[in-house]
């Protein structure tokens, strides 16, 4: 039949001589905003990212302060962020309040005098259940529709394969958008956040030239398109600045007295042909990437920064791991012994994470520096609820960490 | 109490016309072989060789996070049914380890542009390639 290896390939370590002044391990929005700072302070900064972590999870609304230089550079690249006129309708028939929006979901506020649509093949936006539960959160949408919006698959739309359609084929939708809008005399038109995959103001244009009124976009349930969009234009910025940015992650690090000196890095593996896919990926190569300061962004659990086992870890730089439980700090606690079974309560275990002196670098059980050049950024801080909405807290913390960073080296 | 003879007598017979069968079986493995897949294969289960269970808890590190449908560029060239693309067939085999068959096949070039979007490192294309050849086993 077919054969697929078993699990681990001993990893063949490789000497690289790569060094940077400032390396920055992680790549959500605190990660990205640390080497922004760093490189606009004349650094040479190196970025290792494993993979989209909760940033490109994130539903579209910005919540916390958004640095200016960011800012800027999330504009240029594409995604300008300004304030949201109102609290934005999320797809679980809530409406959240963010401090900023990208142009797409502004436009989907305020929810009153909306048309909900729901787009024929797409599950997961019910038009008419969310225009209800909407209303019951303030003044009421003016109506709701389900829209064609092309020949469904078999099995449905998916948003990626829908967002990727309209971006090549938005006619179909505008046409049946104009009509709607005509019959229920709507102020604005509320779309799932399906509106192309990264070139949303093309086919936001198409939509609202044909409906003549403002075309938004909810925010997004994973996977979400607004948090891709993210993402990619925060790859876009890195670019800009001139970050190298190295697909990989983080499992050792080397030490020189109480500073880390250089980490191991496993490449993320490389795409294969079919008969590899089968058979697994080829070993992979350690490589050592050294630099004179780091900053650790490495998310919480959903992003690897922590990982919760039989005990707590931080398996990128080793950091201990903290966490706030009935008023004391453990670090040794049993993952499930912080977990409360009802989900709307409190729960510790989000909340843990690295805990920092003032100035952001790692300290251990007695409050001791664990490593003198090591900022600690984001979410993998203790303290920061791992599910609460934060991207604009993490970029602030990123920010400040990248400018200490920066003087260290 | 007759009929508890007669069936433990039945179980003797057919145990022994087991044992005197057993140094034919080479001959009829094929045989075997097929005729337990005709027995459990419409029933939906794929019968997995062992080193393909031993990949399962790296599949099922799965968190149904969507991300690798959005990175595939397969999807930016042609709309495709949703099971065809890669979070189902992660999320579906991922879960129910002998359903794989039973998902469409996936419209996956192997490219790996997936694996690099996947926070959970889940090797994607290896389960592509198993819910391709899981549909004939
Ligand atoms: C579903 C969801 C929706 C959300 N929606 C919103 C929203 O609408 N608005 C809002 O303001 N906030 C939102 N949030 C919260 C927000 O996404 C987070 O607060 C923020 O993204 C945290 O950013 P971060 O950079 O700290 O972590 P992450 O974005 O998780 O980034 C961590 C990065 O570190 C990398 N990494 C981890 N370990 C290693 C390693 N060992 N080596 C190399 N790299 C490593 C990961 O691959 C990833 O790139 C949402 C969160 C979730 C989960
Ligand atoms: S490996 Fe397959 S599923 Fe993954 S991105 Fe490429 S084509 Fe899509
Ligand atoms: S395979 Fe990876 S990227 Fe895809 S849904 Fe699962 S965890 Fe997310």
């Amino acid at each position: 039949m077919y054969a697929l290896p078993p699990g681990s390939v001993p990893a063949i370590v490789r000497i690289v001589e790569l060094h940077f002044d400032v390396l920055v391990v992680g790549g959500g929005i605190a990660g990205c905003a640390a080497a922004l700072a760093a490189s606009a302070a004349g650094r040479r900064v190196g970025l290792v990212r494993a993979a989209p972590g909760a940033t490109a999870l994130s539903a579209g609304g910005w919540t916390g302060p958004l640095p200016d230089r960011l800012g800027a550079a999330l504009a240029r690249a594409g995604l300008p962020f300004a304030p949201a006129p109102a609290p934005l309708p999320h797809p679980a028939g809530r409406l959240d309040a963010h401090d900023l929006a990208a142009p797409s979901q502004r436009a989907a506020a305020p929810i009153e005098d909306a048309l909900v649509c729901g787009i024929v093949g797409l599950a997961g936006f019910p038009a008419r259940a969310l225009a209800r539960a909407w209303g019951a959160r303030g003044a009421g949408p003016a109506g709701a529709a389900t829209l064609e919006a092309g020949p469904v698959p078999r099995g449905g739309w998916s948003p990626a394969s829908l967002a990727a359609y309209l971006e090549r084929e938005p006619a179909r939708l505008a046409e049946a958008l104009a009509d709607a809008v005509r019959r229920a005399s709507a102020a604005r038109a509320v779309l799932p956040a399906v509106l192309g995959v990264e070139r949303v103001d093309d086919v936001r244009a198409a939509l609202e030239a044909a409906a003549g009124v403002p075309v938004g976009e909810a925010l997004g349930a994973p996977p979400s398109l607004p948090g891709w969009r993210l993402e990619r234009a925060l790859a876009t910025a890195l670019d800009e600045a001139g970050v190298t940015v190295l697909p990989g992650r983080v499992v050792d690090r080397a030490m020189e007295a109480r500073r880390v000196s250089a980490v191991w890095v496993r490449p993320a593996p490389a795409s294969g042909a079919a008969a590899e896919a089968v058979a697994g990926p080829p070993p992979v190569e350690s490589v050592q990437i050294a630099a004179r300061s780091f900053v650790l962004a490495t998310g919480k659990y959903l992003a690897g920064g922590i990982r919760a086992d039989d005990r707590l870890l931080e398996p990128a730089l080793g950091c201990p791991v903290w966490i706030e439980y009935l008023g004391a700090m453990f670090d040794e606690a049993d993952p499930l012994a912080l977990t409360h079974p009802d989900h709307a309560a409190e729960q510790p275990l989000l909340r843990a994470g690295v805990r920092t002196d003032d100035a952001g670098r790692p300290v251990d059980r007695r409050g001791d520096v664990v490593y003198e050049n090591v900022r600690v950024a984001g979410s993998v801080r203790a303290g920061v609820d791992a599910a609460a909405p934060g991207l604009g807290h993490a970029a602030a913390d990123g920010w400040r960490a990248g400018e200490l960073a920066a003087e260290d080296a | 109490m007759m009929r508890r003879v007669v069936a433990w007598l039945n179980l003797a017979w057919h145990f022994a016309l087991h044992c005197a069968r057993l140094p034919l079986r080479p001959l009829r493995r094929g045989r075997d072989a097929r005729r337990f897949l005709d027995t459990v294969g419409p029933e939906g289960f794929a019968p997995l060789p062992a080193d393909v269970r031993e990949a399962y808890p790296s599949f099922m590190a799965c968190v149904s996070c969507g991300v690798c449908t959005l990175a595939c560029p397969v999807l930016r060239e042609a709309p495709t049914s949703a099971w065809e693309e890669a979070w189902t067939f992660v999320v579906g085999p991922s879960r129910s380890i002998d359903r794989a068959h039973l998902l469409d096949a996936p419209v996956c070039t192997y490219c790996g542009d997936c694996v690099l979007a996947c926070p959970m490192e889940v090797p994607i294309p290896r389960l592509a390639a198993l819910a391709s050849l899981g549909r004939n086993p």
